[in-house]
């Protein structure tokens, strides 16, 4: 899954923060597909972790924007908004 | 050398400086937060790693609203000329930097209404006489946390205290103390934290910080590309980019994170142990010189690093050269940037000459300034 953030310094907190949990998320340029400029920062994670994800970042004042299911089909990536 | 101007700039710094800079130059070269390569992601999180170490330094919460800057006057700047406008008051202190002094000036001249709390001839600002500076338009409290005159250590807690009953903001000017004495910016109610990363956090010079508080709504200093929302011809909200446009100082920043870390390491009460310990040798050596006067509190647990001495008869600058060109020793004359301060401390006619402990100045540092200072007054 990804999840759009403010800014590429929330993005690499949210790793930090998760990395204390034993969550590996990876931080990354948001896709232009789902940008609305091109320039920004997401997070991709695994699916079973978006429940705690969501979780701990709320403990620590944080939020997502977006939040998008990444589906891959004959070659194309798409992104689904949750 | 025999360096004793730590109140200007630190040296030395931990080695662990030096290479987190080459290192940074050498093999992490790319702009973080410009991008979504590998090089610029990791220099991105090695700068992120800096804002939550010195987070950890100042138990602050959140370390997104650390901003970088260049020095402590940039984040002062930033903070004052950012959040006072005409109409507003502002409180602040005899004991302050031009950093602060020379900014509210130029705010008063534009209908900001300043007042300045006096010290005492301790160097130390009364808490009372800051709530006694207070009016309805007060908007702001800006004090130093140790005076870069004479050392002097001021209350903050109580300060705070005071900032928070009377509901206005408090910022601190930490040029003089982040790293060398305990900050709390929750138990001390600050709200803006301005400091040098050069300093006593012992990073490269051209690095520094502010913290803003919460509560705080500042305008942008300087606006530009924050390598986010990029679409959008309006600066971003979201801390710390809406105060970092343009490439942040990636070699410095990493440099400065070292020597936070070195802090962390080694504590800040450990750092303050040892300087204190020089302080009260220095002090104690200095009194026993005729001639020359030690500036602000003799509560040696009231003071910095910082020592300076007033001659009655000697020049000070004249007594600064001598040291370095004779004996090696690097100390400071003049006003210090600091004209009220020494007018607070009697010491504006003549200057001062003025010691800056470190964290590596060792015993030996303090006997051999005393006595070669001694001897450059007999000569």
């Amino acid at each position: 899954m990804i999840a759009t953030v403010s800014s590429v310094t929330t993005a690499n907190r949210m790793k930090r923060i998760m990395a204390g949990y034993g969550v590996t998320i990876e931080v990354m340029q948001t896709p232009k597909a789902i940008s609305s400029g091109g320039c920004g920062y997401c997070i991709r994670f695994a699916p079973e972790h978006l429940s705690a994800l969501l979780q701990t970042i709320a403990d620590y004042g944080l939020e997502i924007r977006k939040l998008f299911h990444v589906e891959t089909a004959g070659g194309e990536t798409h992104y689904v908004r949750v | 050398m025999i360096y004793l101007d730590n109140g200007a700039t630190s040296f030395p710094k931990p080695r662990s400086v030096a290479s987190s800079v080459y290192d940074a130059i050498l093999n992490l070269g790319a702009n973080p937060g410009r991008g979504g390569h590998r090089m610029s992601r990791l220099a991105s999180e090695k700068v992120f790693l800096c804002r939550e170490n010195l987070a950890k330094l100042f138990h602050i919460k959140d370390p997104e609203r650390i901003v970088f800057t260049s020095n402590a006057t940039q984040g002062i700047n930033m903070a004052l000329k950012g959040l006072l406008r005409k109409g507003d008051g502002l409180v602040t202190t005899s004991m302050e930097h031009n950093a602060v002094l020379r900014p509210a000036h130029s705010l008063e001249k534009m209908g900001v209404e300043v007042a300045i709390a006096w010290a005492g001839p301790d160097g130390i600002v009364a808490p009372a006489y800051i709530e006694a500076a207070i009016t309805p338009r007060t908007r702001l409290i800006c004090v130093t946390h140790a005076s870069n005159v004479c050392g002097a250590i001021n209350d903050l807690a109580a300060i705070g205290e005071i900032a928070k009953r009377r509901g206005v903001l408090f910022m601190v000017d930490a040029a003089q103390s982040a790293g060398c004495v305990e900050i709390d910016v929750g138990k001390m109610g600050i709200d803006i934290l301005a400091f040098p990363g050069h300093k006593s956090l012992l990073g490269p010079q051209g690095t520094g910080g502010l913290y803003i508080g919460k509560n705080v709504s500042l305008a942008p200093f300087i606006e530009g590309g924050t390598g986010t929302q990029s679409e959008s011809l309006v600066q971003p909200e979201n801390l710390p980019e809406r105060f970092e446009s343009g490439t942040v100082n990636t070699p410095g920043i990493l440099g400065l994170n070292a020597g936070v870390e070195y802090i962390l390491n080694r504590t800040t009460a450990d750092i303050f142990a040892h300087e204190w310990a020089l302080t009260k040798m220095l002090t104690d050596d200095l009194c026993t010189i005729s001639g020359l006067t030690v500036l602000g509190t003799e509560d040696i647990d009231k003071k910095t690093g910082i020592v300076s001495v007033k001659f009655e008869k000697a020049d000070c600058v004249e007594v600064a050269q001598a040291l370095d060109k004779t004996y090696n020793i690097a100390a400071r004359a003049g006003l210090h940037c600091a004209p009220l301060a020494h007018k607070t401390l009697g010491s504006f006619e003549s200057g001062a000459l003025r010691f800056g402990i470190g964290p590596f100045n060792t015993k030996n540092d303090v006997k051999t300034a005393v006595w070669a200072l001694s001897r450059t007054l007999r000569a």
